[in-house]
């Protein structure tokens, strides 16, 4: 074993946060880098291979959350460049385009969720405060209950009469569980209410299938290349067709942008030229999640690419929790549980990669500290403090009611397609003694 | 050169260039990879079997064009390397 402190590279358990670029989508950006440098644009010859390949990644994402009997335009794809971006996009539009049911005051309201990304949070704050950005708006953030799960009741009783837009995240990056946005997505549209899911972490990790159905899916839905084996850099904001243009709802420009304006790419609502090796990258990439696999539980089915991967991360999940367990509640003499997983216990309402354990006693921030040179993870708190009441701990985890004592000793362990068994198996390890180590054992 | 025998030839290929991937995780992915994608199509015959190989010879393209990228562009040996 290497010793810590030398320039050899950890074991990544934070595919969470991040993916290597797969070798297949790197293959797949090359072209579009070397000889296919064309502008899609462009009306002569150097521009019909990039736009055939900007046309076909909106069709490979379209694939992934339509059913195919459903695809819709593939223009409802438009691509950004990052999720932020989309979800900016995403609220900006919708915000703009309802102005026409703001209150006596002039007032917008969205209805969200209080564990969402700060691409979100931020962004409704930005219009929310004095003297902010315009349409002014109101929010109610729905609390989730203790596994991190929203209520859809509790949703669609929060609108009024003003909701312009409901935005919930279809799976959280911290505790991996997965919210009932097709329920929420369907609810809405009877109410013809916009919906916009951000799907950065779900992409990969469940069946997507059907969230963007023409009938009962979500009107907008943002995809992020990063987290599943594209580069940084690319994303996606897809549109449903018509939906702004329904319920009274009409854009002031007639369809133009209203972040970037440019030169009318993306349908008018992006200006800016193409990024044509990372589309063609995240293209590959949604591709590669619905290559037929053989299933590693009945040999005779045929999975798609992201099912295999989800059965082998699950996997490599649970063998890593049996490890840390086994590793660490052996010392354990105290009545109380040492370890505590952080989310929902039904593996149905998670997602199959993401690991939250909080290990009581223990300060995640400095027991990263100790092990960062050799295994890549995140922790739930961020401050190094001797005084327990001064160290911060995730916000996700406060709106779950995560006891203190588990909150700042929470570490989330994210695995991934290509995390093999001797990864976890190191990684528990080195964890376990970490632990150890700052308990005394 | 008959199916079987452009098959095998094929998945040693892919077994060989896979062993010379440079990053830790995606060599042992691609290994992984390999061995049930040949195990998955091990009964095909005819077209199938013929649009099998096919793609399999794009994925061995694939493979040794990231094999020269790797060797251009190492990563970091991972700590898992020098684990038994």
């Amino acid at each position: 074993m290497s010793s810590k402190g030398t320039s050899d590279k950890c074991v990544y358990l934070d595919y969470n946060g991040t993916t290597p670029v797969y070798p297949p989508v790197v293959d797949a950006m090359l072209p579009y880098l070397t000889q296919h440098f064309g502008n899609p644009s462009s009306s002569h010859y150097f521009g019909r291979e990039p736009k055939q390949a900007v046309n076909k990644s909106r069709q490979s994402l379209l694939r992934l959350i339509q059913n195919n009997s459903d695809i819709t335009d593939p223009h409802s794809i438009i691509f950004t460049g990052c999720g932020t971006e989309s979800n900016n996009l995403a609220i900006r539009l919708s915000l703009l385009l309802c102005q026409h049911i703001a209150d006596g005051n002039g007032l917008l309201h969205v209805v969200s969720t209080n564990i969402e990304h700060p691409a979100i949070t931020q962004c409704l704050s930005s219009y929310s405060v004095q003297g902010g950005l315009a349409p002014r708006i109101s929010v109610t953030y729905v609390p989730v209950n203790e596994e991190g799960i929203v209520s859809v009741d509790h949703v669609i009783n929060a609108i009024q009469p003003n909701t312009a837009l409901v935005t919930i995240m279809t799976a959280n990056n911290e505790v991996g569980s997965i919210q009932p946005v097709f329920e929420i997505a369907k609810l809405c549209r009877e109410k013809e209410i916009l919906f916009h899911t951000d799907a950065a972490q779900a992409v990969g990790k469940m069946d997507l299938r059907g969230l963007a159905d023409p009938t009962t899916g979500a009107d907008l839905i943002t995809l992020v290349g990063h987290k599943f084996g594209a580069p940084k850099g690319i994303a996606a904001l897809y549109v449903r067709p018509n939906c702004f243009n329904e319920s009274g709802r009409a854009n002031p420009d007639d369809g133009g942008s209203v972040l970037l304006m440019g030169g009318g790419q993306e349908g008018g609502r992006r200006g800016g030229t193409e990024n044509v090796p990372y589309i063609a990258g995240i293209g590959r990439a949604a591709e590669m999640l619905l290559e037929k696999r053989q299933s590693p539980l009945h040999h005779n089915d045929n999975i798609d690419g992201w099912e295999y991967n989800a059965l082998h991360m699950e996997a490599m999940r649970k063998r890593l929790l049996i490890n840390l367990v086994q590793g660490l509640e052996k010392e354990n003499s105290a009545k109380s549980t040492f370890v505590r997983t952080n989310g929902p216990s039904d593996p149905k309402q998670r997602l199959p990669n993401t690991l939250s354990v909080g290990l009581k006693g223990i300060r995640s921030g400095e027991l990263l500290a100790g092990i960062g040179m050799i295994v890549a993870c995140s922790a739930g708190s961020a401050c190094h403090s001797s005084s327990s009441q001064a160290i911060s701990y995730s916000s996700i985890l406060k709106a779950m009611n995560v006891p203190p004592e588990y909150a700042i000793g929470t570490l989330r362990l994210s695995v991934g397609p290509d995390t093999t068994e001797k990864d976890v198996d190191f990684a528990a390890e080195i964890i376990v003694n970490e632990a150890k180590k700052q308990l005394g054992l | 050169m008959s199916a079987t025998s452009a098959s095998l030839s094929l998945f040693r290929s892919l077994l060989r260039e896979s062993r010379k991937v440079d990053n830790y995780n995606f060599r042992h992915y691609a290994i992984r990879r390999v061995k049930i994608g040949f195990q998955t199509n091990r009964d095909l015959t005819g077209n199938e079997a013929s649009l099998a190989l096919r793609e399999g010879e794009e994925q061995l393209g694939i493979l040794r064009r990231q094999v020269v990228l790797g060797q251009l562009y190492p990563t970091a040996p991972s700590v898992m390397e020098n684990v038994a």
